[in-house]
């Protein structure tokens, strides 16, 4: 019905009823998705309940706050619709871990946060911030992304919007420094 | 308070829209330095950024009962479904057929009778008492495999014991 996701945008802001169904069903998968891969990324135990509040919770928030008016790229609105998701996932984790203190069940509170996967993540991150501390952030950021992400070349040009010649030639560079500050990490 | 917590908790941590613009490609060379400069020290905002990234293109329909969900939540009407008849027609045509060419009443009302079954069976009645059925045979099935097996009145005691 609506082909235009400015068009749909622009009737949700007026409050149009129909708008608003075909805004749900359009984005509440993604943003379902933003909000699971959020709270796996972040070593979160959750269960399906947890998501499916969280992304009525996005919906119920953009609605009631009429947040959809504040977004200027009205026909790009992915990005900023998955970053919500995943900022209310964490509020909503966190909400739940100070309830859980509250109650003093601090034996479910160990159960909520999985840190075996994120020990590593963190080790490594440790290392590779001592490595590229004096780095331009560009550099710091395409390191990061390849390093620690697994992310392509390609992937990194796009992400960052960068030619994938300087995305080479900055790992190229700075390859052979940054492998002997990471050797001493354990694996 | 761990890193995570921190992270979530930085002042410094840009708003979403800010977060977001990067992935916008419109932004003027300042605007994304800035932006840069900022995910090159924060992995929290680096990280929902590669997320947001990723998600591009996933993310599969929601289940209609979460949509429905929201959308009561939100008190917006919802259209009403159009009772499934694409095969209730089709039936009630091959009964009323079976009648007028009576050489092949049998088959026509066999044919009638399959239709017929597909329209309730497709019917959200009819789905919802085979799912009541369905959960009403895994009870028992979980039933039957915790339940152990009573011994109580076997004769000759206990495995190690004498008979009483």
């Amino acid at each position: 019905m609506f082909d235009n996701t400015h068009d749909l945008i622009e009737r949700c802001i007026k409050r149009e009823e129909k708008a608003w169904s075909e805004f749900i069903d359009r984005f509440s998968g993604l943003v379902y998705y933003s909000a699971s891969q959020r709270l796996k990324r972040d070593g979160f135990r959750f269960n399906e309940q947890d998501v499916q509040d969280i992304v009525q919770n996005v919906f119920v928030d953009i609605w009631e706050k009429s947040k959809l008016a504040e977004v200027r790229e009205r026909n790009k609105i992915q990005a900023w619709l998955s970053i919500v998701g995943q900022t209310r996932a964490l509020n909503f984790m966190r909400k739940k871990k100070e309830r859980l203190l509250s109650e003093e069940e601090l034996f479910s509170v160990e159960n909520i946060i999985s840190d075996r996967g994120a020990e590593y993540r963190a080790e490594l991150i440790e290392e590779l911030e001592k490595a590229v501390e004096e780095f331009p952030p560009r550099e710091k950021i395409v390191l990061k992304l390849n390093i620690i992400h697994g992310k392509t070349h390609k992937e990194i040009a796009e992400f960052m919007n960068i030619p994938i010649n300087t995305v080479s030639t900055i790992i190229a560079r700075r390859k052979e420094l940054l492998r002997k500050a990471l050797t001493n990490l354990k694996v | 308070m761990d890193k995570r917590d921190m992270d979530i908790m930085n002042i410094r941590c840009l708003d979403e829209k800010t977060l977001s613009s990067y992935l916008d490609e419109r932004l003027s060379d300042a605007e994304r330095k800035k932006i840069e400069g900022h995910i090159a020290d924060c992995d929290t905002c680096l990280d929902m950024l590669l997320a947001a990234y990723e998600s591009r293109g996933r993310g599969k329909k929601c289940p209609a009962i979460l949509n429905n969900r929201i959308k009561n939540r939100l008190g917006l009407k919802q259209a009403k479904k159009r009772p499934e008849l694409k095969w209730f027609f089709p039936a009630l045509f091959f009964f009323a057929l079976s009648f007028i060419v009576k050489h092949y009443f049998l088959q026509f009302l066999a044919i009638s009778v399959i239709l017929g079954f597909k329209w309730v069976m497709e019917g959200e009645g009819a789905k919802r008492v085979i799912m009541i059925f369905k959960g009403i045979q895994e009870k028992e099935k979980k039933v039957e495999r915790k339940s152990p097996p009573d011994v109580s009145n076997i004769a000759g005691g206990d495995r190690y014991g004498k008979p009483e």
